[in-house]
């Protein structure tokens, strides 16, 4: 039985000109990051430019930001039924190819607590704050986001944490989004969710978010897995589809 | 609830890009056989091989003894095949061997070693031929394999030519024996026939024209006989007037003696008339010759009537007589026919005997000695790398089909629209990023 989804109140930040230039000065605020062609396609992240290789990202892109803004969702979460399965991947190329895409902010947030990569996918340092405190409420986007260009900000998970579903159950992240929201404005949030089958962190991260993506790996998930989770997914939130990642028959 | 189906059925293009994908399923079977291709000759040793080729040309007669002769092929391959696989044999062999120290073995062990394969010969299809008997062993060493087949063919050339010395007079003594038989069957036969020829004589087929002519003579002189006799019947009746007139002169003369006084004139003159026909010769000599003659006649007759009937006896008796001579007859010629066989067959086998004792040496002969090995037979540590090569290509299709056969994951869009009914949102392929390591097994995409 697949519940009603939430829909989250989009800011009117248009219609304030003074929160306009506040938000574009938070923005222009958050710290930028450098980021290193080569290594971003050692790691798979090919949506960074226009490209061969980012075809088929900026194809889930357009269509997938079709959707979105004919059903006015706004944030949209990635997970996959297990780990490995390329999630991550797909989030960052999907928020590097939304931020190309448009000239409207993206948030790129990670938060599969348990087994963060952005950072060594992106060829980052470690740095603090993760996007735990963000969760937690204890710090702010602009404390914990960084800009990895004109239009897309992102946050990272540092260090693997076991408590993730706890994180994510915390009654914080809800205002912690909103006001994530409320002060950047982002057209669109990418949520790297945790694996749905891997225990409840992610079906507590769905319940925030608009509309949901799964992405499962060719030859590693299995028919059951991808049953279950498209059932676990459509209950808690707008399932947009199954992303078959990996898959040497395209 | 979505109902859970199988997978999408597989193509050829679906085949071949899954051994694509799956290229280390199988690598790694060739790599692990390669590898225990090549270590596998320090695990099976050395294995030597000794052959030896043994040409058994049978003798060749013609006629009957040629059946001989493929008896004696049969009874020579028995000896090579079985004899020197008996557990005499191989016992003698593993003390020889396991004397010297070289392969301590039970006799079933060796037997194991030792391979016997024959070809040609008449009995398989290569009539006239020569047969080929090839003995090896099988040691790990090129002396002991050298050693135990000599010992078996030395054994086999010993065992043969005692079995053929004792056939060959076996075979000359039957066919003696036998003729002997025969002989004494044919010398009873024509005893018999002998003795019914003798007991038969008279009635024997070959005298019935002769029979029947004299038994028309003697009816003729039958006939002429008779007619003598009716000649002399009227012959004497002319001359039997004046006895009857002697006889009428009596019989008055008694008459009228009885009435009349001796000294009647006419009883006087009556006795002067018998006194007179008395004493005149015509009287009483044509009667006695007479009778002489046809009593002679009547004898001859007898005599003759006599042989007619046992000629006309032996006549009718003829044809039984002609059959039982007839079987006694064949019964001779049987007699004749299997004496004659028994003998040619006893003359072959001594003319056999003969040549064996001439050519002895070469009934069974060593084509080839038994040679020192120079090489071990194991193949090489190449080619079993090689075979192990094989084996593991074939081990990895294998393992390979048998990991999709019982794969669950999905590999495919057709796989997902097969089992849950949902087309994919979008497919993202494999992505072959530049600057990766070709040779780590990390894929990218996965986190």
């Amino acid at each position: 039985m697949q519940t009603q989804p939430m829909q989250h109140e989009a800011p009117g930040f248009f219609d304030d000109p003074f929160a306009l230039r506040s938000k574009d000065f938070a923005w222009s605020q958050l710290p930028t990051i450098t980021l290193d062609s080569e290594i971003l396609r050692t790691n798979a992240i090919l949506t960074r430019r226009s490209s061969a290789e980012s075809r088929h990202f900026d194809t889930l892109r357009s269509r997938t930001h079709r959707k979105m803004r004919a059903e006015g969702w706004r944030r949209l979460a990635i997970c996959s039924p297990t780990s490995e399965s390329g999630a991550s991947t797909v989030a960052l190329n999907l928020a590097f190819s939304f931020a190309r895409q448009t000239d409207e902010r993206v948030i790129s947030v990670e938060a599969n607590l348990g087994a963060p990569s952005h950072l060594c996918m992106l060829g980052q340092p470690t740095q603090n704050p993760s996007t735990i405190r963000l969760f937690e409420g204890q710090d702010d986007f602009a404390k914990v986001g960084v800009r990895a260009g004109p239009s897309l900000g992102m946050a990272f998970a540092t260090h693997p944490r076991d408590d993730g579903s706890d994180i994510l159950r915390n009654p914080s992240l809800s205002t912690s989004l909103k006001q994530l929201d409320a002060g950047f404005a982002p057209a669109i949030t990418v949520f790297d969710a945790p694996p749905l089958l891997e225990g409840d962190a992610a079906l507590s991260l769905l319940d925030h978010v608009d509309c949901v993506l799964i992405v499962a790996r060719a030859d590693r998930s299995t028919r059951r897995e991808i049953d279950l989770a498209e059932r676990l997914a459509s209950e808690r939130s707008n399932l947009i589809g199954i992303v078959l990642n990996g898959c040497r028959f395209a | 609830m979505t109902t859970v189906r199988h997978s999408a059925p597989p193509d050829l293009g679906y085949i071949l890009a899954t051994l694509r994908f799956r290229w280390r399923s199988i690598v790694l079977p060739i790599v692990a056989f390669t590898i225990l291709g090549g270590l596998a000759p320090l695990f099976l040793g050395e294995r030597y091989i000794s052959k030896a080729t043994l040409l058994i040309d049978p003798p060749r007669l013609a006629g009957a003894g040629s059946d001989a002769v493929l008896t004696e092929e049969i009874e020579t391959l028995r000896i090579v095949e079985q004899h020197a696989l008996s557990d005499a044999v191989l016992t003698a062999l593993a003390e020889e061997l396991g004397g010297l120290g070289g392969l301590d073995e039970t006799p079933e062990e060796l037997r194991d070693r030792i391979t016997l394969t024959t070809s040609g010969g008449p009995g398989r299809g290569a009539p006239g031929m020569p047969i080929l008997a090839e003995i090896s062993f099988v040691a790990p060493t090129a002396d002991l394999a050298l050693r135990a087949t000599k010992q078996i063919v030395a054994f086999i050339l010993s065992e043969q030519s005692a079995q053929r010395a004792s056939h060959s007079g076996g075979t000359v003594a039957h066919f003696a024996a036998e003729a002997e038989r025969l002989s004494w069957t044919l010398a009873r036969a024509e005893e018999r026939l002998s003795e019914f020829e003798r007991q038969n004589q008279a009635a024997l087929p070959d005298s019935l024209s002769f029979r029947r002519t004299q038994q028309a003579a003697l009816r003729d002189r039958l006939m002429q006989l008779d007619m003598e006799r009716a000649n002399l019947d009227s012959a004497g009746k002319a001359e039997s007037g004046g006895s009857e007139q002697l006889t009428k002169l009596r019989a008055d003369r008694a008459a009228l003696g009885a009435v009349l006084a001796p000294d009647n004139k006419r009883l006087i003159t009556l006795d002067a008339q018998i006194e007179a026909l008395t004493e005149s010769p015509s009287g009483a000599t044509p009667d006695t010759e007479f009778q002489i003659r046809s009593s002679a006649l009547a004898k001859q007759q007898d005599e003759l009537r006599s042989e007619i009937d046992a000629l006309s006896l032996s006549i009718e008796d003829t044809p039984r007589i002609a059959n039982q001579l007839s079987a006694l007859q064949r019964e001779v010629r049987m007699a004749e026919r299997d004496f004659e066989t028994a003998l040619a067959k006893k003359n072959a086998a001594e003319a056999s005997t003969r040549v064996e004792r001439i050519d002895t040496d070469r009934y069974i002969a060593v084509l080839h000695p038994p040679a020192l090995p120079e090489h071990s037979e194991n193949p090489g540590q190449t080619t079993l790398a090689a075979i192990g090569a094989a084996l593991g290509i074939f081990a990895g299709v294998v393992l390979v089909f048998a990991r999709e056969l019982f794969d669950t994951t999905i590999s495919r869009p057709a796989d997902l629209r097969a089992s849950l009914g949902l087309d994919p949102f979008e497919v993202i392929p494999i992505l072959a990023p530049r600057k990766m390591n070709r040779f780590s097994l990390h894929l990218p995409g996965l986190h």
